[in-house]
């Protein structure tokens, strides 16, 4: 498995063995103790994994989130912006899309947002907060 | 009209750098078609029957002419000369080269345009009234309420991959004209304190399961919407179907979890957000607003007597409406000659009309709804003038509002989803609507009657629920069938129609309107509009006038 990080840095053979799994389609209980969570999208097009972390950052959750299943590079910004620290990848999707793809996707992808949200991991800074800095 | 600034412009330019690495990606085959799809919808790009459509954005259909004339430059270059205006305010080119369209967004984020969100299972363009900041009966501006959504639902990193498409409406004054109760968001703009409040309605939409929108709050302060709808927006992410996608959008989320249920789980979930965050939209609202107090120029400042003969006096009477100031006036575009097709343009009648709004509107230019222009400030003494000028390029119809001001989908002629064709049907229909309404006028009659729209299946996206006369093309047995609805109304008493009966061939539709038409008159009090008629009596002399007497409708 690999790791691609908010900072666009990429890491083979990383062990997610020893995080909590919880499922994207699955409604959030109570926030867990542990201190690794991977969260496992169902499909591609299924975005609900984005709104789980929204919601576990929301509540309080500091611990590490890892966003799992069939993401593709261009939705890794969509992750970190979510709330994840990171989005797992396997060799499968390595091969398919390209390392370079994975690599650069955080640079390749528009890089602000106009509000960033508080829980974001992202690198944005915000539209609204840039432009209101730049007036005031 | 709002003015892109270095932000806004980089991110455009960034949006179209990041699409044209995602085709570079997909031709060389490093994303498949499956993984390909959904990024290419968000940019607006589908796939249709004979090519690549790619729809683009018109922000709340508000135009100005040097972006009309990059719209031409487009139709011109890399389509076959026209574009079509659509029912959410945007324009679609039918002809479009995968290959070809990266460089297409480049052209239009030079002109401060973009193709984001116009497609996909997003947040769509948001849409608002055509009049907005000009119409006599508004309460508050709705517009800068619709840019602060445009920049925060661009590209939102949550809201991205919904269960469905998304659709939010906003209007500020009593007469809804933008059909605001059939979206998932419907906000009525009302007068606040330093900002205005909003009344947010919930659930409305077409489809195959038609709903008016149910009032979700009432006059909720300006610092609450985001908030608000941030909620909303996660509740329906989380809860929304995903097993059928005719299940998928938030009002079946709203029928099935209950209004008051969502209500709770909204509020909930708000209540765990740093709602504090929002509070910069205060700031970008107020800047926002500066940019649509409207610096037109100054005017006679008096109103001028209308009147004219023939064609021109039916002109002014149908599509030139009173101006919130004096002097001015605002004349829509029909884009429904007789036997045209409805919301189509070409590239020559896109670049005279950005001419004529340059000369006569303070370079400004709206689309609406019901797929026609609006030309939003034009002095009363330079009328006749447009007048002349329209009717030079073929677009001096003075038929907005009356029953040939049909809206039509693009139908089986174009449309991979639909079922049955639509532009021929509305190009029948216009012919024999524009006779009988040229007779009315010669005979000194109102030529009013019903609204009358057109789907090419049951998407809707030709609006055919909400319209007084709804037409839906379907597919019986490998033919044609059109079923024909009555009595819907897209206005602030938006209701959905109802259905006839039995369906008919394309040939038999024209001869049918006709019939409804004939007992319309036959039924109708002096002046009484078909909807109050209809409401009046119900279906039943309808269905005996289409259909004979009712001993021979048994089959």
């Amino acid at each position: 498995m690999w790791l691609l990080k908010s900072d666009g840095t990429l890491e083979k053979d990383a062990d997610v063995s020893n995080a909590l799994e919880l499922f994207a389609d699955s409604a959030i209980v109570a926030v867990p103790r542990q201190p690794r969570i991977i969260v496992e999208f169902s499909a591609t097009a299924d975005g609900r994994g984005f709104s789980v972390a929204r919601q576990l950052r929301a509540r309080g959750y500091t611990g590490t989130l890892i966003a799992g299943g069939p993401l593709i590079p261009d939705q890794a910004r969509h992750a970190f912006q979510s709330g994840f620290d990171a989005v797992a990848i396997d060799d499968d999707r390595i091969g398919r899309h390209g390392e370079a793809a994975w690599r650069e996707t955080v640079q390749r992808a528009t890089p602000e947002l106009y509000l960033a949200d508080t829980t974001s991991k992202g690198a944005e800074a915000g539209i609204w907060a840039l432009r209101q800095r730049a007036l005031h | 009209m709002y003015q892109y600034d270095g932000y806004d412009q980089a991110f455009v330019r960034a949006r179209a750098a990041e699409f044209r690495d995602q085709v570079e990606r997909r031709l060389k085959g490093q994303l498949s078609e499956d993984e390909f799809k959904p990024l290419r919808l968000k940019n607006g790009l589908y796939l249709q029957l004979h090519a690549y459509m790619l729809r683009i954005a018109v922000p709340y259909g508000v135009l100005s002419a040097d972006q009309m004339r990059t719209l031409a430059h487009l139709a011109e270059n890399y389509d076959r000369g026209y574009g079509h205006f659509t029912t959410r305010q945007n324009i679609q080119f039918n002809w479009t080269k995968l290959e070809d369209v990266p460089d297409m967004m480049d052209i239009l984020a030079d002109a401060g345009m973009h193709a984001i969100q116009t497609s996909g299972n997003c947040i769509r363009n948001v849409t608002t009234d055509a009049f907005a900041g000009v119409a006599g009966d508004e309460e508050v501006d709705p517009r800068p309420t619709a840019e602060l959504l445009r920049q925060w639902s661009s590209l939102h990193p949550e809201f991205a991959y919904l269960p469905r498409k998304f659709k939010i409406a906003v209007v500020g004054a009593e007469d809804d004209r933008a059909a605001m109760k059939f979206h998932d968001i419907g906000l009525r703009v009302r007068p606040g304190g330093e900002r205005p409040n909003y009344d947010i309605w919930v659930g409305g939409g077409q489809g195959r399961t038609p709903r008016v929108a149910q009032l979700f709050a009432e006059d909720v302060p300006f610092e609450e919407m985001l908030p608000t709808l941030d909620a909303m927006m996660r509740v329906y992410n989380l809860a929304g179907r995903r097993d059928n996608k005719y299940k998928a959008r938030i009002k079946i989320l709203v029928a099935e979890m209950g209004l008051e249920e969502y209500r709770s789980a909204v509020y909930a979930d708000r209540d765990t957000r740093d709602t504090a965050q929002f509070a910069i939209a205060g700031a970008e609202y107020d800047r926002i607003a500066a940019h649509f107090v409207d610096h037109h120029p100054v005017g006679p400042a008096q109103n001028l007597r209308l009147d004219g003969t023939g064609a021109f006096a039916a002109w002014l009477d149908r599509n030139v409406t009173a101006h919130k100031l004096d002097g001015y006036a605002v004349v829509s575009i029909s884009l429904k000659g007789e036997g045209e097709i409805p919301g189509d343009a070409t590239a020559n009648q896109m670049r005279a009309i950005a001419d004529l709004a340059d000369r006569a509107s303070s370079s400004q230019i709206r689309v609406t709804h019901r797929q026609n222009l609006v030309l939003p400030y034009v002095p009363q003494a330079k009328l006749r003038e447009v007048f002349e000028r329209l009717k030079d390029i073929g677009l001096a119809t003075g038929n907005v509002g009356l029953a040939s001001d049909i809206i039509s989908c693009p139908g089986l002629d174009y449309c991979a989803l639909a079922t049955a064709r639509s532009i021929p049907i509305a190009q029948a229909l216009s012919t024999v609507l524009r006779a009988r309404e040229d007779r009315a006028v010669a005979a000194g009659k109102d030529p009013s009657g019903p609204t009358l729209n057109i789907s090419g299946c049951i998407n809707a996206c030709g609006h055919h629920h909400a319209a007084n006369i709804g037409i839906l093309g379907l597919n019986k047995a490998e033919k044609e069938s059109y079923q024909i609805t009555l009595g819907g109304r897209a206005d602030a008493d938006a209701s959905v129609g109802e259905i006839l009966g039995p369906g008919f061939t394309a040939e038999e539709v024209p001869g049918v309107v006709e019939r409804i038409l004939g007992a319309w008159e036959e039924l109708r009090y002096d002046g009484e509009r078909f909807v109050d008629t209809y409401e009046r009596l119900g279906k039943a002399p309808f269905k005996s006038a289409v259909y004979g007497e009712p001993q021979h409708v048994a089959a």
